[in-house]
């Protein structure tokens, strides 16, 4: 009984993606779609050969679960779609929000790819054993800095982690000297950060990782006894330095140019980069990862390859302002070099304990 | 009166049915509470910010819900029945910031009021260095304030119910204005308003759009939170209970203040209009009280959305036409309408011509899933529906359920209204006439009740199009709708780009409203 309701709940499942599918959908019926995606994984044409239809590949549909946003990614999958014909279905949301998920779904998750906006939400789905590998070929066109030792996710763009400034209230000599000062009554109220945001908490996972759980815990605590303004997310804290209505925050480089972009020149922000080894200095990943629960791999190597390709590349560092991963794609105009930025020795495969992380965030005051 | 009607059991079937509907989402939470167990609920009720985000929406709900009907009673009061200059086209303009939903308006208050906006620059001449802060309860109830005509919605339809008679009787027995205005006006229209603020401070303390971006930590707001947290989900459920009382806080306090003097006021069987009340010289004061309102809460957005797309196209922004997005807003919106009137109007029917078993207690049920914030309906179905519903997860019609879970008072409530209209002599004249109750009701009562059709079913498509969390969380994926265009597009600031599909949502929004008022005539 209980299997007949398996397999009936399966058939569901089958139809419900069959109805969702709107392109080509005709072909998937004619080949039988079950059986079809599940041999993508296995075979190298020994049954679906005999069909001698496609070229290469079989993959029709790849699922992504992207936490970068569709402003951003979306004209690079388009340009993906466009030049190999596999549709791509994205769900846009938060990357810690997307984790969580992933970890809710488990084995029923239709996500073929996760895209994250840093390396500790990775690092953590590593652990939980949510991801499959990434085949070497593709892991070794980026530096090991910016990869999984184990191999489970690979670095496609870099986002450095710096301190916005509004530049009618502060200008490069009233600037903090590290990011330890912040914690200085000078700077009491003044000073944003987004505690929820996967970014800052990649941030204190590394400070973790080089100076300790107890000098971190301290300096959190200081900080906000220093009564920070809290943000949900990043772009509202940048938004509000630009404004005025705040004077320095610890976020990332890149929104920055969004809203320059947005607001034009006189936008009255600025981005400090601390360049002192320090966690503040860190440069962070947007990296993408195979899903264990996923069976079309073929599928996801092939969005991972085409992410890392120069044109992928190229779009990443001209459109949103990121740091090109693989080697010899050049920095977007106006930003220094990634070499230049004098990052912490840590090593990112080292930054995943995103549950010491939150711990101590909750035990300083900082998350609520 | 009572007895001469039967008991239907098909219309108390389909209300029991719709009523069950209503009350998932609360099972699935003290459900899903109980399999979580404990662990949650300590962490929730030790830590600090619980009481303090409780604290917030309690003042949050009840603050909004005050604030709405006294912006809305004068309002509804000079539009509907005064010879204010333009009360016609006030009727239709006061009602228009409905559409405007708080994740934009939350961006109007930032971009006028805070430190450096619009009322910041203008006063900064006279000596004023530091703006009022909008991030606090203020700047959020003045967000929510745009929800204000649910209220006016109520009392509106609850002025055109009361008899005039008594208006009129007080005035000839020498009764001033004002006088007349509290002894017999106002009694009659306590009990909408105390519906309309109950309307508006559960939209409150359910919204997560200008609590989050005016940075309040309600509880709504650590709802939306923990949802997007890595580690504290399960913290959701109590959160999310803890919401559902601070709900039924509200509909208690309401319940106490709005149910008793409702009695005393006279219920027309027949509609009968009022006559047009001459206000003198104050028909001015009543005109600038109504233009400064349609002028903050319509004007503004649209000031502010409009310098949005102007500054972009000055600096080079490609627009696009969200028309994709607008077609799944509208074929949501209106599969949703058509499947709630379709399951309203039994009940309803049953309701007015016929009688209900336990009619109260079903009415009441069905307010649950109203009454629970549209994120915590949503985050109650995702995770029992990935749990054990598979193949329903991320589909179009899973959405619908919530829709309807979510929106079922408001079909019921203005179909229940709209048939006070269609008298059930009617009913009687025409089975008086042989025809079948059946009969009777397709070819007699339905068709006098269409404008109240018209109106349940725009009422719901508009509050579907705006709708937000559900569309977020339950959503196919690449369904985007104009409301998760907005606030994604928003949250990464490309506002230029936000502007056509808020355009487009204020755009739909008049339509309707210009259609419903055309029907109801």
């Amino acid at each position: 009984m209980p299997t007949q309701l398996r397999t009936y709940l399966l058939c569901l499942a089958a139809l419900s993606l069959l109805a969702c599918q709107p392109s080509g959908g005709g072909d998937a019926e004619a080949e039988g779609s079950g059986d079809e995606t599940e041999s993508a994984e296995t075979t190298e044409g020994e049954g679906s050969g005999a069909e001698g239809a496609a070229v290469e590949t079989e993959v029709e549909q790849i699922v992504l679960y992207s936490g970068r946003n569709e402003e951003m990614v979306g004209p690079i999958i388009e340009a993906f779609e466009n030049e190999t014909g596999v549709d791509v279905v994205v769900n846009y949301a938060g990357s810690a929000e997307l984790a969580a998920t992933l970890l809710e779904e488990g084995d029923r998750t239709p996500a073929d790819v996760f895209l994250a906006q840093d390396a500790s939400t990775l690092g953590f789905l590593e652990g939980q054993g949510t991801l499959a590998a990434v085949p070497e070929g593709l892991l070794t066109q980026v530096d090991t800095r910016y990869r999984s030792p184990a191999g489970h996710w690979v670095g496609i763009t870099g986002r450095a982690r710096v301190l916005a400034y509004n530049t009618d209230n502060l200008n490069s000599s009233t600037l903090p000297r590290d990011f330890r000062a912040l914690t200085e009554p000078h700077w009491r109220g003044r000073v944003g950060w987004a505690p929820e945001n996967a970014s800052f908490q990649s941030f204190v996972a590394t400070m973790i990782a080089m100076e300790g759980e107890e000098a971190t815990l301290e300096w959190l605590s200081a900080m906000q006894a220093n009564e920070p303004v809290a943000f949900p997310s990043n772009t509202p804290m940048v938004t509000a330095i630009g404004r005025g209505e705040l004077d320095v925050g610890l976020t990332n480089h890149y929104y920055l140019y969004r809203l320059r972009e947005e607001h034009g020149a006189d936008f009255a922000a600025e981005n400090h980069y601390f360049r002192d080894g320090s966690a503040a200095a860190f440069v962070n990943v947007t990296g993408a990862a195979i899903l264990e629960a996923s069976d079309n791999r073929e599928g996801a190597q092939m969005l991972i390859g085409y992410l890392l390709g120069d044109q992928a590349q190229t779009m990443f560092a001209e459109a949103n302002h990121e740091f090109p991963l693989v080697n010899g794609v050049a920095s977007p105009d106006g930003l220094p070099a990634a070499t230049d930025l004098n990052v912490p020795s840590v090593d990112l495969a080292n930054i995943h304990d995103l549950e010491t992380t939150h711990r101590l965030l909750r035990e300083s005051g900082a998350l609520q | 009166m009572a007895n001469r009607r039967d008991t239907s059991w098909v219309g108390t079937l389909l209300a029991a049915l719709l009523a069950l509907l209503c009350v998932v989402p609360l099972v699935l939470l003290v459900v899903r509470g109980a399999v979580d167990g404990l662990g949650p609920f300590r962490t929730v009720l030790a830590a600090e910010s619980t009481g303090a985000a409780l604290t917030k929406s309690l003042l949050l709900g009840t603050l909004s819900g005050v604030v709405a009907v006294a912006v809305a009673l004068p309002a509804a009061w000079f539009s509907q029945v005064t010879d204010m200059p333009g009360a016609r086209v006030f009727r239709v303009l006061l009602v228009l910031p409905l559409a405007v939903p708080s994740y934009v308006s939350g961006f109007v208050v930032m971009a006028a009021f805070a430190h450096n906006g619009w009322l910041h620059g203008l006063l900064r001449p006279f000596g004023f260095e530091d703006a009022p802060d909008v991030y606090s309860l203020w700047g959020v109830v003045l967000a929510l304030t745009w929800a204000y005509p649910l209220a006016l919605l109520q009392i509106q339809a609850a002025l055109s119910r009361t008899d005039p008679a008594m208006w009129g009787a007080a005035r000839t027995l020498g009764a001033g204005p004002w006088r007349a205005f509290a002894d017999v006006v106002l009694p009659a229209l306590r009990a909408p308003m105390a519906t309309g603020g109950l309307l508006v401070g559960l939209y409150a303390i359910g919204d997560f759009g200008a609590v989050s971006l005016l940075r309040f930590e309600s509880l709504s707001y650590l709802v939306y939170l923990r949802h997007k947290s890595l580690f504290a989900r399960a913290e959701v459920v109590p959160l999310s209970l803890l919401l559902a009382v601070v709900a039924l806080v509200l509909v208690v306090i309401v319940l106490v203040v709005g149910g008793r003097t409702a009695r005393g006021a006279r219920t027309l069987d027949v509609h009968r209009a009022w006559p047009t009340i001459e206000l003198g010289r104050w028909r001015w004061v009543a005109f600038a009280f109504c233009a400064t309102l349609v002028l903050v809460f319509v004007g503004l957005p649209l000031g502010v959305v409009g310098y949005w797309l102007t500054r972009g196209l000055r600096l080079g922004a490609e627009l696009r036409m969200p028309w994709d997005d607008a077609a799944h807003s509208a074929i949501l919106g209106g599969v949703s309408a058509l499947i709630l009137v379709v399951a309203a109007i039994g009940p309803a029917l049953a309701h007015r011509f016929g009688r209900v078993g336990g009619a109260r207690a079903l009415r009441t049920l069905t307010f649950v899933g109203y009454a629970l914030p549209g994120i915590v309906v949503a985050l109650s179905m995702v995770s029992f529906v990935v749990r054990w519903v598979e193949p329903l997860y991320q589909t179009f019609g899973l959405l619908v359920i919530a829709y309807v879970i979510r929106f079922t008072p408001l079909a019921l409530g203005t179909l229940e209204d709209g048939l006070q209209r269609v008298g059930t002599g009617l009913m009687d004249a025409a089975r008086t006439l042989g025809a079948s109750r059946a009969r009777a009701t397709l070819t007699v009562i339905l068709p006098s009740a269409a404008p109240a059709i018209g109106a349940a079913a725009l009422g719901v498509f508009i509050a579907v199009v705006k709708e937000l969390p559900a569309a977020l969380i339950l959503g196919p994926l690449e369904y985007d709708t104009l409301s998760t265009r907005i606030w994604t597009l928003t949250e990464d600031a490309f506002y230029a780009l936000a502007a056509v599909p808020i355009f487009m949502m204020l755009g739909v929004a008049l339509i309707g409203l210009i259609a419903g008022r055309r029907l109801s005539r």
